[in-house]
């Protein structure tokens, strides 16, 4: 999963000769690419926070628009990057992609390279934020007991000053700790504090 | 007319016989009654004026109108005897002169003895000439002075015309009498006759005079026939221009001394002759009538009045021609202002389709864009492979997939500059199905844009008629555009149907159906006018070109209400071609 390449690229535009050329292009860089000719088809067909991802999106095409399908992404909360690549772009379409957390924002036609830079960016972006979804997940099956002590153990406290602190025997803090590291799968203190920083550090 | 041949013939040869002495005079009589009767009431007259002048013979010859005309313009006769109407008719122009006039044995020497009667069935309905209106009408002859002009006269005094008062008006000719067994077998309604003509025949016992009955009836003193109009002179004597003076003044003298009682006039039903009378009411009665012989046509009056006044002649015929020439200058001018006028009007058009076309450039560009973009991607995609040495057996299906894209952009550009060309209206049979997808084209970014769903509904798959294409693409895609952008203002679902069919007198019906929000009243009446717009930054032309395009091929433009709410703009357009 590390590995940038193995992120699929989705493709949606309503014009048949742009979506399989670009498809013809990206295939010749080695990426994964699935394309749709409008979004409808791809939100139906798509797991999108199954995994990461990376979709270049036309604006304007019949039915839901690009926006449209943004939207859309962001309020499932998907871990999908988005860049937009569009016929007839302008800088307000440019500003609302950009707050709407696009990842790019292209006007036909787009060099190869630049936007291959752009998909491996985009790539990374999404690696990183379905890491974080997956982390969240972990995150949520703690019990409060168990999250309290995770913020403790995250900020540096060895056991003794949490059993006082929370007024709990010394045993119990280890039994609850145990089993904390056990559900976030963390072998180590430096796994934990690793999770601690995808979690909180970024925002 | 066999009998009338057999006396002259009979009377020629008696001539030939005795050529020896002075020259036979001829004498031309009106026979209305027949040339039998005409004979048989002169015969005693000039037996008597031979008898009184030695060494004269005289020739009787009896004439309808038109002969005793001719014979007067030949001159081939030296006397006539007829009536006073003839006589003004014809002699004022060929230098006739009266010896004498007939005295009436019947009226009592009452000098005034022709006139005529309106007869009618004495068993028909009719009472007065109001009640014969729209009728079959009978008379003698259009020429005939007793038989018709009279009559004619009585009417125009009180403002008819017999030609446009009847139904028909049919001529006997003569021998009048026909005209009372045409009454009688009710051939005609009504029949205008000489007076006396009713009491003649049934002296005669050729009817009986209580069958009939005279409409219009006037009351002279000592006129004791039935009549309708007012009493003119009795028939006279008259000599030709060429008739020796010294011959005419013995005739003269001679007709005047003859006795009341001689035999001569009892056959003429005369009490012999007396000084010609005055022809003064004849020559008022043509005057009436229009008929005058010696009324000029206007143009003969007016050439003269030119003669007289050249002055003025000159001056006037100076301003017709200056006036005529103005007329030729104000036609050029005319026709030079038409032209620019016209020129004018394809350049609005012109500049109206540029405009067009800058209003769509972005979604155009747009369009462009595509097929470049697919061009770049597949040449990129290319390289890499190639790079990677990936390519060998897909290179030709990728150039042929470059080169579809690059026509692609070709037609894209081809389209818009067909419709941006300077052009002179040319009319070419033209697919209606190609024309509106070409139009749709034009128009797919802007439909997008606004999310508008465009249906095409086509009676027939193939419609070929006769137009300028570019004018009738620049009505659609106007319309279209307008749908469109009215509809952007309103939410929901915007669709817009172009529906195409064929009338049942072969005009093509073009319907631009939209559900927008309708014509606004205040404006609908002025839809087609120009700089009438509801549009913030509209100038009003667009529907106004489209009139006028549609005019120019013979069509019609109109607005409807969409029953469903919205607007249907129709146009039709002439001649369908299979």
């Amino acid at each position: 999963m590390n590995k940038t390449l193995e992120v699929p690229v989705y493709i949606v535009d309503d014009d048949q000769s742009v979506r399989e050329s670009l498809g013809y292009l990206l295939e010749g860089y080695d990426f994964k690419v699935y394309v749709f000719d409008n979004g409808d088809e791809f939100l139906k067909n798509t797991s999108v926070n199954g995994g990461p991802g990376c979709l270049i999106l036309d604006s304007k095409m019949p039915g839901i628009s690009g926006e449209e399908v943004h939207e859309k992404l962001n309020k499932i909360g998907s871990t999908f990057s988005v860049i937009f690549l569009t016929g007839h772009g302008d800088i307000p379409m440019a500003v609302t992609a950009f707050r709407n957390g696009a990842n790019d924002f292209f006007q036909k036609p787009v060099s190869a390279a630049e936007l291959i830079t752009s998909i491996h960016k985009a790539q990374k972006k999404s690696i990183f934020l379905y890491q974080k979804y997956c982390n969240e997940s972990l995150f949520d099956t703690l019990s409060e007991r168990e999250k309290q002590l995770f913020f403790m153990v995250a900020e540096g406290r060895i056991n003794k000053q949490i059993s006082d602190k929370l007024c709990i025997s010394l045993r119990t803090v280890e039994v609850h700790r145990a089993k904390m590291m056990e559900k976030l799968k963390a072998e180590n203190i430096t796994d934990l504090v690793k999770l601690y920083d995808s979690l909180f550090s970024e925002q | 007319m066999l009998l009338r041949l057999v006396v002259s013939v009979l009377l020629f040869s008696m001539a030939s016989f005795c050529q020896a002495g002075s020259d036979e005079l001829k004498v031309g009589v009106l026979a209305f009654r027949g040339d039998e009767k005409a004979m048989h009431r002169w015969q005693e007259t000039f037996d008597y004026l031979a008898k009184a002048i030695p060494g004269s013979r005289f020739r009787i010859l009896p004439m309808s109108l038109s002969e005793l005309d001719n014979a007067v313009v030949q001159q081939s006769i030296d006397f006539v005897i007829t009536n006073p109407g003839q006589y003004v008719h014809i002699g004022s122009k060929y230098g006739m002169s009266w010896l004498a006039t007939l005295k009436s044995r019947r009226h009592d020497e009452h000098r005034e003895v022709i006139g005529s009667a309106l007869v009618v069935k004495a068993s028909s309905p009719y009472k007065e000439l109001h009640d014969l209106k729209a009728k079959r009408l009978g008379a003698v002859d259009s020429l005939a002075f007793g038989g018709f002009q009279i009559y004619w006269g009585e009417m125009a005094k009180q403002g008819a015309d017999p030609a446009r008062y009847f139904s028909k008006i049919d001529f006997s000719h003569y021998p009048i009498d026909a005209l009372i067994y045409w009454v009688r077998d009710t051939t005609v309604d009504g029949a205008i006759v000489p007076a006396c003509l009713l009491e003649k025949m049934d002296e005669e016992g050729l009817i009986h005079i209580s069958d009939y009955r005279v409409l219009e009836l006037k009351q002279h003193d000592n006129f004791k026939c039935l009549h309708s109009s007012q009493l003119y002179p009795n028939w006279s004597f008259a000599k030709l221009r060429a008739t020796p003076p010294l011959l005419a003044e013995k005739v003269a003298k001679a007709l005047l001394s003859m006795s009341a009682d001689s035999e001569a006039a009892k056959a003429s039903a005369s009490l012999g002759w007396t000084a010609p009378v005055s022809t003064y009411e004849i020559h008022q009665l043509y005057q009436l009538l229009n008929i005058h012989p010696w009324q000029e046509a206007w143009w003969q009056q007016a050439w003269r009045w030119v003669l007289v006044n050249w002055q003025w002649g000159a001056f006037f015929i100076v301003v017709i021609i200056l006036g005529f020439v103005h007329h030729l200058w104000v036609q050029v001018l005319v026709k030079r202002r038409t032209h620019e006028l016209h020129q004018q009007q394809q350049q609005l058009e012109h500049a109206q389709r540029v405009a067009i076309l800058g209003e769509l450039s972005s979604g155009l560009a747009h369009e462009l864009n595509q097929p470049l973009a697919a061009i770049n991607s597949y040449a990129e995609g290319g390289m890499i492979r190639l790079v990677k040495n990936q390519t060998e057996n897909e290179l030709l299906s990728l150039l042929e997939k470059i080169s579809i894209e690059a026509r692609r952009s070709g037609k894209i550009i081809q389209r818009i500059r067909g419709f941006a060309k300077r052009q002179q209206p040319e009319k070419q049979p033209t697919d209606i199905a190609q024309l509106i997808n070409e139009s749709l084209q034009l128009l797919q970014i802007e439909l997008k844009k606004s999310d508008t769903n465009l249906e095409l509904a086509l009676e027939q798959e193939k419609i070929i008629i006769n137009i300028d294409p570019v004018e009738i693409q620049q009505v659609l895609i106007n319309l279209i555009r307008n749908s469109i952008e009215v509809m952007s203002g309103t939410a929901g679902f915007h669709q817009i149907i172009v529906e195409v069919r064929l009338s049942r007198n072969n005009e093509v019906i073009f319907r631009i159906i939209d559900n927008g929000p309708g014509i606004s009243k205040s404006i609908s009446a002025q839809n087609f006018m120009p700089f009438i717009t509801t549009k913030k930054n509209g100038l009003g032309l667009g529907l106004s070109i489209c009139k006028r395009i549609i005019e120019a091929h013979h069509g019609k433009i109109w607005l409807e209400d969409n029953p469903e709410g919205g607007c249907i703009v129709n146009f039709s357009l002439p001649e369908h071609h299979e």
